[in-house]
C-alpha cells in the first residue's frame, strides 16, 4: 500500500474520510491537520461543536495557520452570552441545537464554495444527542458533502470516541490513522 | 414456508414491510429495536433478518456484529433495508459482515420482494 503524502493524495481518491488521532494529542494534531487543510485547499468549513471561534482562531495564529482560509459554524459561544455572526463564522445557539447546525451547514454550502469540510468532533455530539440522532446529523451532513462535491474530514478520538466511531465509519470512504511519531504530515495508514 | 425478521425503529415501515411480504406468503415477525430482535432470535429462528440502520441504543451495525458473534445465529442470512447512503468503507463493512443485500428506503414493493426471492432461493 503506498503511503499517502497528503490530504490531498488522500482526499483526491476519497471523498469523506475519518482520521483517527491519539486522545493524548487530539488538540495538537487536530490544529496541524487544519494547517496542511489550510495548504492544499482555498476554502475549508469548520464545524466546531465545543471550541470557541476566538480561541480557535488564536491556536490557528499561533501555528502560523492562516485563519482567512476557513469558514467556522462555532456551536458553544453562544452559550455563554449572545454574539453576532461575523463574515467567517455562524454561531449557533448551542450543541443541542440541531435544527440550528443543519441551517448553519446548509447555509455556508449556499453561500460559500468549500472544498472541504472539517468537524470536531462528531464524539462531542454524543454528549448532547442520543446514538441514532448523531448518526443521523452525520449522514446529513455527508450527503450535503456529496451534493456540493466537497470533501469531508471526521476526526475522532482514538481511545475514547467509542462505538460512535465505528457506526459513523459507515459514511466515510477510507479510515486514516494518525500517529504523532510519523512522516511530517503525521501520517500512519493501516487497514 | 419462509419466515422473515423486519427490524426497524419506525411502526410504519415495518407494516408497510409486513404487508408486502405477506401477500407474497412469506411468514413475518418484527423487532421495534435492536435489543428486541436479539431477544427474539434467542427463541425463533428466522431465514432472513431485514435490518434497519439507523435505530436508538443499537444501530443496524451493532446488531449485526452482534448476530454474527453469536455461534448460534451467525450463520443467518441478512439484508440491510435503510434510508442510510453509505460509502466505500461502509459497503466494504457490510462485505465483511456478510450482509446480502443493501437496499434502501424508499424502496419499491416489486424490486424488494424480487431481491428477497434472490436471497433465500
Amino acid at each position: 500500500m503506498k503511503m499517502p503524502q497528503n490530504f490531498k493524495e488522500i482526499l483526491a481518491e476519497n471523498a469523506v474520510i475519518g482520521m483517527v488521532i491519539p486522545d493524548a494529542k487530539y488538540g495538537e494534531m487536530l490544529i496541524n491537520a487544519a494547517g496542511n487543510l489550510g495548504k492544499e485547499y482555498n476554502k475549508i468549513l469548520y464545524i466546531s461543536i465545543n471550541k470557541p471561534y476566538k480561541k480557535l482562531v488564536g491556536k490557528f495564529k499561533q501555528n502560523h495557520i492562516n485563519p482567512d482560509k476557513f469558514y467556522f459554524i462555532d456551536c458553544i459561544t453562544r452559550t455563554a452570552g449572545d454574539v453576532n455572526s461575523t463574515e467567517n463564522c455562524i454561531y449557533v445557539s448551542s450543541p443541542k441545537a440541531s435544527d440550528e447546525i443543519k441551517t448553519a451547514i446548509f447555509d455556508v454550502f449556499r453561500k460559500q464554495e468549500i472544498d472541504v469540510a472539517l468537524i470536531d468532533s462528531p464524539s462531542v455530539l454524543s454528549t448532547y444527542y442520543e446514538h441514532t440522532d448523531v448518526l443521523k446529523l452525520m449522514h446529513l451532513l455527508m450527503t450535503k458533502l456529496d451534493v456540493a462535491e466537497c470533501k469531508g474530514i471526521f476526526p475522532f478520538q482514538k481511545e475514547s470516541a467509542g462505538p460512535l466511531r465505528r457506526s459513523i465509519e459507515m459514511f466515510t470512504d477510507e479510515i486514516v490513522y494518525l500517529e504523532s511519531d510519523n512522516d511530517k504530515w503525521g501520517f500512519k495508514y493501516e487497514f | 414456508m419462509y419466515k422473515i425478521m423486519v427490524v426497524d425503529d419506525e411502526p410504519d415501515v415495518i407494516e408497510v414491510v409486513t404487508d408486502i411480504l405477506e401477500s407474497k406468503g412469506y411468514d413475518v415477525i418484527d423487532a421495534i429495536s435492536g435489543d428486541e430482535c436479539l431477544k427474539k432470535l434467542e427463541k425463533e429462528q428466522v431465514d432472513l433478518i431485514l435490518m434497519d440502520f439507523f435505530m436508538p441504543e443499537l444501530d443496524g451495525r451493532m446488531v449485526i456484529e452482534k448476530i454474527r458473534e453469536n455461534s448460534k445465529l451467525r450463520d443467518t442470512k441478512i439484508a440491510v433495508l435503510t434510508s442510510a447512503t453509505f460509502k466505500k468503507r461502509g459497503v466494504e463493512i457490510l462485505k465483511e459482515l456478510n450482509v446480502l443485500d443493501y437496499i434502501i428506503k424508499p424502496f419499491d414493493a416489486d424490486d424488494l420482494v424480487m431481491r428477497i426471492k434472490k436471497i433465500l432461493e
